[in-house]
């Protein structure tokens, strides 16, 4: 997990945005899944620590896909849908595994409603995997 | 002293010339040579703080269908976005010349090809929920 930025969030303050991402592969059918992840924390201790519940709906999260260098595509926004701190997403069908070995790397984005607007850090890329 | 003066301006003007001459010919140089294109090299992919290093990226990469196919280029503006970005729901997916358009990439669906209508698609991204503000 990384910090990603601040933002000034309505009625809570100064909070912190830190991004997850990560690249998995499916050991039944050797499907390749992308995952990205977004947490808020308080601006107080450590940072991506000391976590933020915010109402539902203010954090968000969406994925890229990469393999080899080209992109495969983008994944839904999913956003939290309950009083969370933390809202993640997984996701596949849109990179193929083929025989051989491929680089695949996911990079995720966050969102944070800041009470007028999403705010929206830098995105995070995944360690790669070769699969 | 003359003739002397002469001779510097003449070279002035010749020096001024040449070096007008090399700017306009590795500027032609950079407009004939068009976008740069291909894959995200992988130290693109490790720069610091876990960010893409867009500086590495070229102006136009590879997409890929989800049978693994490359179907065309899309702009590094769209598909590698800076923070802030705008909703990037449809990305073109270009031709080779990079000005045809072969199809999209749609959010959530990856490539769809030109000529079929992307409003059902469209229709079934997400929205996001009404943030609820009676916090």
């Amino acid at each position: 997990m990384t910090y990603r930025g601040t933002a000034y969030v309505s009625g809570y303050g100064n909070t912190r945005v830190c991004l997850q991402a990560g690249v998995g592969k499916s050991t039944v059918d050797d499907t390749v899944w992308f995952f990205g992840k977004t947490f808020a924390f308080d601006s107080s201790g450590a940072y991506c620590d000391g976590p933020r519940t915010l109402p539902a709906g203010w954090l968000g999260i969406t994925v890229d896909a990469y393999k080899n260098g080209a992109f495969c595509g983008t994944s839904y926004y999913r956003y939290s849908s309950s009083a969370a701190s933390t809202v993640g997403y997984y996701f596949y069908g849109l990179c193929s595994n083929p025989a051989g070995t491929q680089e695949f790397y996911s990079v995720a984005w966050g969102k944070i409603y800041t009470g007028d607007h999403y705010y929206q850090p830098n995105g995070i890329v995944s360690p790669s995997q070769n699969y | 002293m003359l003739s002397r003066l002469r001779t510097r301006g003449t070279k002035w003007v010749v020096g001024l010339a040449a070096a007008a001459s090399v700017g306009l010919i590795l500027g032609v140089g950079t407009i004939l040579a068009g976008p740069t294109r291909g894959p995200i090299p992988p130290e693109a992919f490790r720069g610091s703080g876990g960010e893409i290093d867009r500086s590495l990226v070229p102006d136009f990469i590879p997409a890929l269908s989800p049978d693994g196919e490359v179907v065309g280029w899309v702009s590094k503006d769209l598909a590698v976005p800076e923070a802030d970005s705008a909703a990037r729901d449809v990305i073109p997916v270009y031709a080779d010349d990079l000005q045809t358009i072969v199809g999209h990439m749609v959010r959530g669906h990856g490539f769809v090809p030109a000529g079929v209508d992307l409003r059902p698609l469209l229709d079934a991204i997400p929205t996001p929920p009404l943030p609820d503000l009676t916090h």
